[in-house]
């Protein structure tokens, strides 16, 4: 009796969401499903005009990075998880290339008490919200929640290193 | 109030290798598992039903569900999800409205109306937010045009409103309860020199908003009664259930009243509280 099955309140918004970054992209940040029959799945390209915008001098300027989004069929009511499908050594980003930032979890669920008062997940959040707040984690790791132990060592003691690998994962974006 | 998740600093005796979050992760999974259990919104249940739970446990729980049980009909079970405060609302609300008289249901959906211009009003992004409005208005009106159809008995209504519910894996609920919380949020926005202040650990009302109050699953505090109330112009009973024995042992009740003057109000709402948790309670009607 009721029109919108499970499922269908996510695909609604996930069709609203990507046609209103279609007709406004932020800078720099640009992202879709890959394929058109399957709404759940989106690709991002974080490149480099958005980093050298930022004033923070980062390693990171000049790469293109694309990840995969992942959204759950209650989409917005959980967030979607975030894969970096390009080579990446950050702090805030697993071995395995998923991202961890408070954007990406809901406040209840909270597994660095520390990061208490950042930004959670709420269904009023985006993927462009989302996409703004990685762009930021880029130029500034939080090297209180480390989801990478080594890239947070390296960064916190050695920076010097920790830019000549994190340039090292730019040039191999450029290479593909 | 809140279920913050305090974990212990065990992680230095505990001689097994696990981590902070594989501990919270599992606290959560029993949570959800023991949550899943409950239909989002349970049938009318007499109160009966909950002193057999009691029976074994607390006196001071066992004597006050008897006085209950002499002055209320029943009671309808929520799921304990962290929602159960803005759900039970949502369904005690749609149903006096759909219970009550013709004035009773236009004014509740007024007010409902009106909350879209109450969240624009404060700035937030009506692209994410429309689709909720929306269900939620959808979900009252669904069962709002069968009670004009025909003469149905308000018990019927009351099911059809609890199958609107539950159905899809509750996929309307869940936006009604994502709209109420956008509309308390809103409020507290709006009157936050009024409110901040009583806000201890908060920094700013905006920040307080976002992750107690927007962030779906996460539990209500008083806060949140009074700024729904307020902004929908309702009266919400609280009916507290502990084991206080102050009082004499009697059960209190927390009114919340969000009205303007007499002339403007709705039937109120009365919600049953055992600590950590809302269900909603029935009157005994004179029918």
């Amino acid at each position: 009796m009721y029109a919108r099955g499970s499922g269908g309140t996510a695909l609604k918004r996930l069709m609203t969401e990507y046609k209103e970054l279609t007709v406004n992209p932020p800078d720099g940040v640009c992202a879709g499903p890959i394929s058109e029959d399957n709404f759940f799945e989106w690709e991002a390209d974080i490149s480099s005009a958005r980093l050298t915008t930022s004033h923070v001098d980062t390693p990171f300027e000049g790469g293109v990075f694309s990840a995969v989004l992942k959204f759950p069929r209650d989409y917005p009511l959980s967030p979607p998880t975030m894969t970096f499908t390009s080579p990446m050594f950050h702090p805030n980003v697993y071995a395995n290339g998923e991202v961890c930032i408070s954007i990406l979890h809901p406040p209840g669920d909270d597994p660095h008490m520390y990061e208490s008062a950042s930004e959670r997940w709420s269904p009023v959040q985006s993927v462009e919200k989302i996409l703004l707040s990685v762009v930021s984690m880029l130029a500034e790791p939080n090297d209180e929640s480390g989801a990478n132990i080594d890239a947070c060592k390296i960064w916190r003691t050695d920076r010097e290193q920790f830019n000549r690998r994190v340039r090292d994962c730019v040039r191999q974006t450029l290479d593909s | 109030m809140t279920s913050e998740q305090q974990t212990t600093p065990t992680g230095k005796e505990a001689s097994v290798d696990v981590s902070d979050e594989q501990i919270l992760a599992f606290e959560q999974e029993v949570k959800d598992a023991e949550a899943r259990e409950r239909p989002l919104i349970g049938e009318l249940e007499p109160l009966s039903a909950l002193y057999s739970e009691y029976e074994r446990g607390s006196p001071v729980f066992c004597e006050k569900i008897k006085a209950l049980d002499r002055e209320y009909q029943g009671f309808r079970r929520c799921r304990g999800d962290g929602n159960c405060f803005f759900r039970a609302f949502a369904f005690a609300w749609f149903e006096s409205a759909l219970s009550g008289d013709d004035t009773t249901l236009e004014r509740i959906r007024q007010r409902l109306t009106a909350t879209k211009q109450q969240l624009l009003d404060v700035g937030f992004d009506w692209v994410a937010l429309e689709d909720f409005y929306d269900m939620t208005v959808e979900l009252l009106e669904m069962v709002a045009r069968q009670r004009g159809q025909t003469l149905t008995e308000a018990a019927t209504l009351s099911n059809e409103l609890r199958l609107g519910f539950v159905s899809e894996q509750g996929v309307y609920s869940n936006a009604a309860v994502v709209h109420l919380r956008m509309v308390a949020s809103a409020y507290l926005r709006a009157h936050a020199d009024d409110y901040l202040p009583f806000l201890e650990l908060a920094t700013s009302m905006d920040q307080y908003c976002a992750q107690h109050v927007e962030a779906f699953g996460r539990e209500s505090e008083e806060i949140h009664i009074i700024a729904l109330t307020k902004a929908l112009r309702s009266i919400v009973n609280v009916v507290y259930l502990d084991g206080s024995t102050a009082n004499d042992g009697r059960v209190s009740v927390h009114p919340f009243d969000g009205t303007e003057n007499a002339t403007d109000a709705t039937p109120a709402i009365t919600l049953l509280y055992r600590p950590g948790h809302y269900d909603i309670l029935y009157n005994r009607t004179a029918a």
